[in-house]
């Protein structure tokens, strides 16, 4: 900040009279206190007042009208607060000028924009507003003007996980506003990195980054909170395949071995959240994540569209990751190298992949007896032999409430469907259902849906729903999140079609918005009309996930929301106010879009 | 055509829910029969039944035939929605509807009948000797009131406050009973805010001495009224306990006719009560004017709406004191249709460009009336600066003066001022530092929300 001094020659004129008031106020405040029973003294208080101007003859006068002690003091009071409150004019002093304003990085938004936010706000709920405008704006690289940004951060100050998702979406002016108020943010990290890039330039950065600039990087990347670090890895989404492994790999190789573990976090983060266009870069090296974080959800593994160059340079990567000398990181490899393995083209496996693969293929001949064609009935490996330690599986709850299912849980997570539909000489969706309706069909449900999401594999998936999501929101939100995280449009739209054999809560579930709307799926014409039929109905008109879905819908889809609303009118029917909100919604996109 | 803004229309609204079902049905397709005047404005609402919806603009007040008695309801929102952004809607008409017409006589004749009584009211005090000797008789009960006050406060400090801290609340509730009993409610109100203080908070001695010096001085100007200007005792009667109705204010009070612009208003909701705080500016008079309302949830006919902040309303306003001209009622009629949005510009004729002189001027005013504790001040050409890690103005002469920025948070200060120079309107209670209101930059005024606003 910049200081700026003035002579010290404009003091008040009565600054003597309000020094000496001061002094006397201190005084009586003492007196105040203790009583004037044990302070029987007021002459060290009357020195002071009488050097205020005409208080030596204020003084004199109430001395001769008051009746004691107590009323002379009350005098006294009035005298000293006049003189200290009535005399305070202001000075010349020194103050520090405010820091300039940076310059904007964000192209802003335009008026009509700023009345197309303010029109949807009115429409919808908060919490959705929040969801709709931070999609909005961080799909189209914009930030929350100020206007609009503090509201919401007073809004959410006390909740740290909405307010950081408005503060990644501030703009230059934003961040000034907020560094100087204090008081809105106590949570420093929740602010800009000023050492890092912001996340719009990002991927020029990466770019040209050198091994300072990764070394920058990763000193400052661990503080980030998680979602600065989504905004970041977001914006990897214009950037390539080579880009995205670059940045994992450039990170990797300034961390020294022992920290290295840290860093898994971020790759994982880096593969859950990477989009198209770069879904294999990313889905390979998703699979790092896998008990990484000690975590009990499910990580799917999206080899199977991995190109080949990539499986290979990540096949050696982790071959020489191997190596390190941290045992904890050569286990959490293990899963991964299996996945590979199972994955490599032919003109690339080796011993080492041979190896893997066929001893995966031994142990579920053990657990996975065949029972008949296509059919099997898994059991529980009863103790933790050395060949199931081989392949990384341990004694853990986890997976199960007990400890032998979660053996077999294991077992059938690394092996995926896939290996097991080979084995069995069935496709992937019979092997959920068998699996399902078996004595561990519940146990076994998390690891069935990482191995249909992680292979891709939509009609396994609907497999899945089938015999898990009926009637069941819960799932239905699970699923929803996982295609959301790991899927691909083409998954998530089989799991639209799934309304038409009753499962609406999936089409309507808040996570199920989330995925289409984060896999940036447009629905067909059909599948528009199949969403509009179910959120029109009335117990879903009001629900919160509509807006994700909303954004979605296809041109075909407004078509029906307009119809709908001519309808209404028509009939004399209360048209709902989110629905003129919706059309505001897609006026804006298209605008942000342009 | 029809002035009213969206804005406007929406502060009218009973509360939230109201106002949500009302954009609802404001489309076109739902009225029919739109209509206004220069006095009010009608339509009727189609909905399972049809209603006719009526407002006043004098007030304003609302009338509707549907059921709810929650006024306004949907049907009038909705209304008065739809004609704020599609006027053209409204037919100009002379003539209103019938039943609008006998409600419009109805209520003419409730205030002509309030104003009557009011005059007579104040002819019977001029003439009946009963009156003159109730007055005196309380009087004589406010005096002795007040002595035992100036009794309990001198042994207070016999005692000492430390003293007094740990006292069962007792002794202070009787003395503001006996204050009570004595018909000066104004003092028991601030005896009680003392007694609240006491061992609270940090400063709680300061705080404590600053109040009942400002209670003591009250006092002695009850005890010297005789030797005052009748316009300021009538400022120390009104602060002990003597009310004013809005009906004598707007009868009896100065008045003034101005160009008003509305630069902020405030809502607080505290124990069941709102409190509404509402600060004008004159465009020609330069005068400051503070409008305050109290409802409840219930009955929110003591608020004033309809008014929007930056925008200027033209009439008259009745001033509660003549010794000291800020609290206000609106004697205007017609506020909706004479709002017009304000030209600002004038703003910085009746602004300050010198801290220190506004202040200087500020405390003058302090001293003719030291108990009042919000002191309106306009100042130009000021900039945000840092003092100690606090936000203050500094002016052209490098003056300063603290912010609070407790009740209005510091953002909306530097978003709307920047590093820039700007107007800006505050209220300081102290002289000292300023609780900012409002500021207008670029020709645009901005009206600061508050930390603790409530909605109704």
């Amino acid at each position: 900040m910049n200081t700026s001094s003035v002579a010290a020659t404009d003091l008040p004129e009565n600054a003597q009279a309000s020094q000496a008031a001061r002094k006397a106020l201190q005084e009586l405040q003492k007196t105040a206190i203790i009583g004037l029973g044990h302070s029987p003294d007021l002459q060290q208080i009357e020195r002071h007042l009488a050097a205020i101007p005409g208080g030596a003859q204020i003084l004199q006068q109430s001395a001769a009208d008051s009746r004691d002690k107590g009323q002379q003091f009350m005098e006294n009071l009035l005298l000293a607060q006049g003189a200290c409150q009535f005399s305070r004019l202001p000075v010349a002093d020194r103050y520090d000028e405010l820091p300039d304003v940076p310059a904007e990085i964000t192209a802003p938004l335009t008026a009509q924009q700023l009345q197309q936010f303010d029109d949807i706000g009115r429409g919808c709920e908060a919490d959705d507003y929040l969801e709709v405008i931070t999609r909005l704006l961080a799909g189209h690289q914009r930030a929350i003007p100020d206007t609009k940004l503090m509201p919401l951060v007073q809004r959410y100050q006390s909740q740290p996980a909405p307010l950081r998702q408005v503060l990644t979406l501030l703009s230059q002016r934003g961040e000034w506003l907020l560094r100087l108020d204090h008081q809105l943010i106590s949570d420093t990290n929740a602010l800009p990195n000023p050492q890092l890039p912001h996340p719009v330039n990002f991927v020029d950065w990466l770019q040209q980054a050198n091994e300072t600039d990764w070394q920058t990087l990763w000193q400052h990347w661990p503080n980030l909170n998680r979602q600065w670090q989504e905004r970041y890895i977001l914006t990897l989404n214009r950037a390539n395949h080579e880009l995205v492994l670059r940045f994992v790999t450039g990170c990797w190789s300034v961390v020294a071995v022992d920290g290295r573990e840290r860093l898994i976090p971020l790759v994982a983060r880096l593969c859950e959240l990477a989009r198209p266009p770069a879904p294999s870069a990313t889905g390979i090296l998703s699979s790092l994540k896998k008990r990484v974080l000690g975590e009990s959800e499910v990580i799917p593994h999206l080899l199977s569209e991995a190109n080949t160059l990539i499986v290979a340079e990540l096949w050696n990567w982790i071959l020489e990751t191997r190596r390190d000398r941290s045992a904890k990181i050569r286990q959490l490899m293990l899963p991964l190298m299996y996945q590979l393995a199972q994955e490599l083209p032919e003109n690339l496996q080796d011993d080492n992949s041979r190896a893997l693969v066929s001893a995966l293929e031994q142990q579920l001949q053990c657990y996975l007896p065949r029972q008949g064609a296509h059919d099997t009935e898994p059991l529980a490996p009863e103790e933790l032999t050395p060949e199931l330690e081989a392949l990384g599986i341990q004694n853990s709850r986890q997976y199960a409430k007990s400890i032998a299912a979660g053996r077999l849980v294991q077992l059938v997570e690394l092996a995926g469907v896939d290996l097991i539909a080979r084995y069995l000489q069935c496709t992937a969706a019979m092997v959920v259902t068998t699996l399902a309706k078996s004595a561990f069909g519940e146990e076994l449900s998390p690891a069935l849906l990482a191995s249909c999401l992680r292979n891709r594999d939509p009609a396994a998936l609907q497999s899945w729903c089938k015999h898990y999501t009926q009637d069941n929101y819960q799932q239905s939100n699970i699923v929803g999140t996982y295609v959301s995280h790991y899927g691909t449009a083409e998954m998530a739209s089989r799991l639209v079609i799934l309304c038409d054999s009753g499962l609406t809560n999936m089409a309507c579930s808040r996570q199920m918005a989330s995925t289409l709307s984060n896999l940036g799926l447009e629905l067909s014409a059909d599948h528009s009309a199949v969403f509009i039929q179910q959120l029109l109905k009335e117990r879903h008109l009001y629900g919160l996930p509509l807006w994700g879905n909303v954004l979605n819908l296809n041109s075909n889809g407004q078509k029906l929301i307009d119809q709908y609303q001519q309808n209404a009118i028509n009939k004399g029917n209360t048209v709902p106010p989110q629905l003129s909100a919706f059309t505001t919604l897609f006026a804006l996109r298209a605008s942000l879009h342009s | 055509m029809l002035n009213l803004t969206p804005e406007q229309a929406e502060s009218l609204a009973p509360d939230a829910g109201t106002l949500s079902r009302a954009r609802s049905i404001a489309k076109p397709a739902n009225y029919r029969n739109i209509g206004y005047s220069e006095r009010a404005i009608w339509g009727v609402a189609r909905g399972s039944s049809d209603y006719d919806s009526f407002v006043d603009l004098t007030g304003p007040a609302f009338k509707c035939s549907c059921p709810v008695k929650k006024l306004p309801c949907k049907h009038i929102m909705g209304l008065l929605l739809l004609i704020s952004r599609q006027p053209e809607l409204a037919t100009h008409c002379d003539t209103p509807p019938d039943g609008l017409e006998e409600w419009l006589k109805k209520r003419d004749a409730t205030t002509e009948a309030k104003i009557t009584k009011a005059q007579n009211k104040n002819a019977e005090v001029k003439d009946t000797a009963a009156q003159a000797k109730r007055a005196e008789q309380r009087e004589s009960y406010v005096q002795q009131g007040v002595e035992e006050l100036k009794r309990f406060l001198e042994d207070i400090f016999n005692a000492g406050l430390l003293e007094a801290s740990k006292r069962s609340g007792d002794s202070w509730e009787q003395m503001s009973r006996r204050l009570i009993d004595a018909q000066a409610k104004g003092l028991a109100n601030q005896l009680n805010t003392i007694h609240r203080k006491l061992g609270v908070g940090p400063d709680w001695v300061a705080d404590c001495l600053t109040d009942i010096g400002n209670l003591y001085i009250l006092i002695r100007a009850w005890e010297n009224r005789e030797q005052l200007p009748p316009e300021l005792v009538e400022d120390i009667r009104a602060r002990i306990g003597w009310t004013r109705s809005k009906d004598d204010v707007l009868l009896l009070g100065a008045k003034q006719n101005d160009h008003w612009l509305v630069l902020n208003q405030f809502m607080s909701y505290e124990s069941d009560i709102y409190s509404q705080n509402i600060w004008m500016i004159g465009r020609d008079s330069g005068q400051f004017a503070q409008i305050l309302g109290f409802g409840s949830d219930h009955n929110t006919d003591g608020l004033t709406r309809g008014l929007t902040n930056g925008y200027q309303i033209s009439g008259e306003l009745a001033y509660y004191s003549r010794w000291h001209q800020q609290r206000a009622e609106l004697a205007t009629s017609s506020l909706l249709a004479n709002n017009i949005l304000a030209d600002h510009s004038w703003l910085h004729q009746h602004a300050h460009s010198c801290i220190r002189t506004a202040v200087s001027d500020l405390q003058t005013r302090r001293l003719r009336l030291p108990w009042a504790s919000e002191w309106p001040l306009l100042l130009r050409d000021v900039r945000l600066v840092m003092k100690e890690d606090r936000l203050a103005l500094v002016d052209q002469h490098q003056q300063l003066m603290l912010l609070d920025t407790n009740e209005v948070s510091a953002w909306q200060l530097l978003a709307s001022m920047g590093k820039q120079p700007a107007t800006l309107f505050g209220i300081s209670h102290d002289g000292e530092t300023l609780v900012p209101w409002g500021c207008l930059q670029n020709q645009h005024w901005t009206a600061f929300t508050f930390n603790r606003e409530a909605q109704l």
